[in-house]
């Protein structure tokens, strides 16, 4: 009986950690992936808004939830996939508003930009897509600050 | 016991004004407060909200009828009993907090128990309040002279004050996206657009003003009350989707954003009753009034533009840096280590630093500079992390010390054909090459509705009438390929044909463009190549081809100099010419005051001596 009683904490256990442990990846889950960048060109910008009820919507939500409805790791996502150039080039440098913000965003630190530096270097001069390449980021950031 | 059944009396009317179940609804709709909450102006006698959504009233008089608005609002924020709050208060929580300071005990639900509203402030986490302003952006007529924003901060995400995930909002109008200029302009002038508030987080803002148009933000902390920030939170999330109608020269962002602040600062942010509203007046007056008694201003930040840090961070490299960045760029050539093997790897690393800025500012200007910019992220990548101390950043002096945008100039004018007279000047926006530069685009002008009447004796006539006069030199401050571009001017109205007649007014339109330097921080000139197309008048034709010279120099803090030199050429009659110089003097003793000394010479020669205020 306590063979039964300890098996099915253990499994108790191990679901908890199983659900704990299963991230949700807004490239895939959220369909961040299939989100269309769209840069501004100087010239054509001849509105103040967007009025856009999908991006509002978006981002119209809290940052403390982990799901899809505009919790942390989505906006976290947003944030890497449309300022991707930015980080990318602060991530080289070494320092910039863009890195700190993702990193705040996705709970790391300095050592964990450190850390992702020579993986994102590959990535860079790979011939990925931009999107794969900010998920690559996200990914990245996210293995190294999970793993602490 | 008199004493005692004063204080009984005192008590008991103490309660009854705390239990009050019945609302004082003449006294409540009356309010200013409950009118502003409702966005209602007056009409003649009558009040009519701006809000143009019906959603945005619970009453079907609502948006004319304070009273009935508010006998419905208060009978849906009643209606249920329910422990958590229903979503008529989830949708206007403003609203609420209003009605329930002044009744607690009949409105005792917490605004915070709507989930949306609860996640839209980030669960609470809005700590303070910034206005910002984007400079003015001469690519886009409605932006021309800035535009306002307002963004909600998390004290969290602040990154050098930058605060890029904060939720931001937004005004301007809604437009079909490949809307034709002309139709642009015009609708915008006259009212043909739906306009409204939305929200985006402020890295989007910051990567469409500072890092594409290469425009300055300027970010406004305001000294607020939590009670004052909550208000402002709770209105703001309101108006999020609600419509009004656009009008590009009054009810812009500049108003809409005014009349939100106005929520809780008292005294006015623009002057309501002017058919114009410009947002560096807004700045202008926040940095005036006051909130409860403190300052409305915490702080003042800059953000710059990509372009003006690309400028700041050139500045800071050696000769024999620049010397190398410039073989990057000439020769895009990967081999960054060989050309870099003389410097230290800090060295390396500034070159290679504004290496990267310089090919982002490039990609804003449509080059293609993928495979280079990769090419110096794996030099970089390469390289261990060196943070570098940029020592000098950008540090303009803020847009509110700057000029207000509407000018009325008095002028003595002594012309040697037509004699002495005197002129009257209202430009009602905004700058041209010699006024203060402070906020606003260096060496540019920008004037809108600039009419000039002269007066001598018993004849009254009008001298210009520019319906617009633009001219912006873009010079280039690091002289590398793609910083600066070409001159350009555009202006339409009324001239003079000639200095030595009056009245002898055309009606013209001229455009030019050309190239310009900036030898120094002091001295720019320039070159241009202008067309025109006139009203006949005289012995002069429609067609005419200028060419136009110019220096502007800064020959003190406060002393601006210009000398501009142009011959036209009358297309049907060659020997048709007209040759103009003019020599004209700015000196700016205060941010209101100016004065100007100008020589000149076009067939007749005119001096005068201006005086100018602005307000």
């Amino acid at each position: 009986m306590k063979l039964v009683k300890y098996s099915a904490i253990a499994l108790s256990l191990l679901a908890t950690s199983g659900m704990v442990n299963a991230k949700l990846n807004p490239w895939t889950d959220c369909g961040i992936g299939a989100m269309i960048f769209q840069e501004t060109p100087a010239a054509a910008a001849i509105s103040n808004v967007i009025w856009d009820l999908g991006t509002t919507a978006v981002t119209s939500a809290g940052l403390s939830e982990q799901t899809c409805e505009g919790g942390k790791d989505k906006i976290a996502a947003e944030f890497i996939n449309h300022s991707y150039e930015s980080i990318e080039a602060d991530l080289a440098k070494g320092q910039g508003d863009y890195l700190a913000a993702t990193l705040t965003l996705m709970s790391c630190n300095t050592a964990d930009a450190s850390a992702v530096r020579s993986e994102m270097a590959s990535t860079v001069a790979s011939s990925q897509a931009r999107v794969e390449k900010a998920e690559a980021l996200f990914t990245a950031l996210n293995t190294q600050c999970a793993a602490k | 016991m008199r004493v005692l059944h004063f204080l009984f009396l005192l008590l008991f009317l103490f309660c009854k004004c705390a239990l009050a179940s019945e609302l004082n609804y003449e006294q409540l709709s009356a309010d200013t407060y409950w009118h502003k909450l409702l966005h209602y102006k007056k009409s003649g006698n009558r009040l009519k909200s701006e809000v143009i959504s019906p959603s945005f009233f619970l009453s079907k008089s609502g948006h004319s009828d304070p009273f009935a608005e508010l006998k419905m609002t208060v009978k849906a924020f009643l209606s249920e009993s329910e422990k958590t709050p229903n979503t008529t208060i989830c949708s206007f929580p403003a609203r609420y907090l209003w009605l329930k300071k002044q009744y607690p005990r009949r409105f005792t639900h917490n605004i915070l128990d709507c989930k949306d509203y609860l996640a839209w402030t980030r669960d609470n986490e809005i700590k303070s309040i910034s206005v910002i302003l984007a400079s003015g952006y001469l690519s886009n007529p409605a932006s021309i002279y800035g535009h306002l924003l307002l963004r909600f901060d998390l004290e969290h995400y602040a990154h050098q004050g930058r605060n890029l995930v904060s939720p931001t909002l937004n005004f301007g109008a809604i437009t079909p996206p490949d809307e034709n200029m002309l139709v642009y302009i015009t609708k915008g002038i006259f009212g043909g657009y739906e306009a409204g508030f939305t929200d985006e987080l402020f890295y989007k803002q910051d990567h469409s003003y500072a890092k594409t148009e290469l425009r300055d933000l300027w970010q406004y902390k305001l000294n607020l009350m939590p009670d004052q920030l909550e208000q402002l939170v709770a209105h703001s999330y309101e108006l999020i989707k609600k419509k009004f109608t656009y009008y590009f020269a009054k009810e812009n962002c500049a108003y809409q954003m005014a009349r939100l602040l106005q929520l809780v600062v008292e005294e006015p942010l623009l002057n309501y009753d002017s058919p114009f509203a410009f947002p560096t007046t807004v700045f202008q007056r926040l940095a005036k009034v006051d909130i409860m008694g403190k300052p409305a201003v915490d702080r003042i930040d800059q953000i710059p533009s990509h372009q003006k840090i690309l400028h700041r961070k050139y500045e800071q490299l050696s000769l024999k840096q620049k010397k190398a960045l410039n073989q990057f760029i000439e020769h895009r050539h990967n081999d960054h280590d060989a050309a870099l093997a003389d410097f230290t790897m800090r060295e390396q690393a500034m070159v290679l630093n504004v290496y990267l800025d310089y090919l982002d500012f490039l990609k804003v200007k449509d080059v293609d500079i993928k495979e280079t910019k990769k090419s110096v992220l794996i030099a970089l990548f390469k390289r261990p992390i060196t943070p570098i101390d940029w020592t000098k950043k950008v540090n303009d002096k803020p847009p509110h010390l700057g000029q207000a945008p509407s000018t009325l100039q008095i002028n003595l004018v002594q012309n040697t054909k037509i004699g002495t007279y005197g002129e009257f000047r209202f430009r009602t926006a905004y700058y041209d090459l010699l006024s203060n530069p402070i906020g606003r685009l260096p060496l540019s002008s920008l004037a809108m509705l600039d009419a000039s009447i002269a007066i001598k004796e018993n004849d009254i006539w009008i001298k210009t009438l520019d319906g617009v006069n633009i001219k912006s030199l873009n010079t280039s401050k690091t002289g590398l390929a793609g910083d600066g571009g070409y001159a350009w001017q555009i202006r339409a109205g009324i001239e003079q044909q000639e200095l030595s007649c009056q009245p002898c007014n055309i009606f013209s339109l001229t455009g030019g463009v050309g190239k310009s330097i900036e030898l120094s921080n002091k001295l720019a000139l320039y070159a241009m190549q202008n067309a025109k197309l006139q009203s006949a008048s005289l012995q002069y034709k429609s067609f005419s081809t200028e060419i136009e010279l110019g220096a502007i120099a800064k020959l003190s803090s406060y002393w601006r100099s210009s000398l501009i030199y142009s011959h036209r050429f009358y297309l049907h009659d060659t020997d048709i010419q007209l040759t103009r110089y003019k020599w004209e003097n700015a000196i700016h003793f205060d941010r209101n005051w100016e004065i100007r000394l100008n020589v000149e010479k076009q067939i007749a020669t005119e001096m005068t001596a201006s005086f100018s205020y602005f307000f």
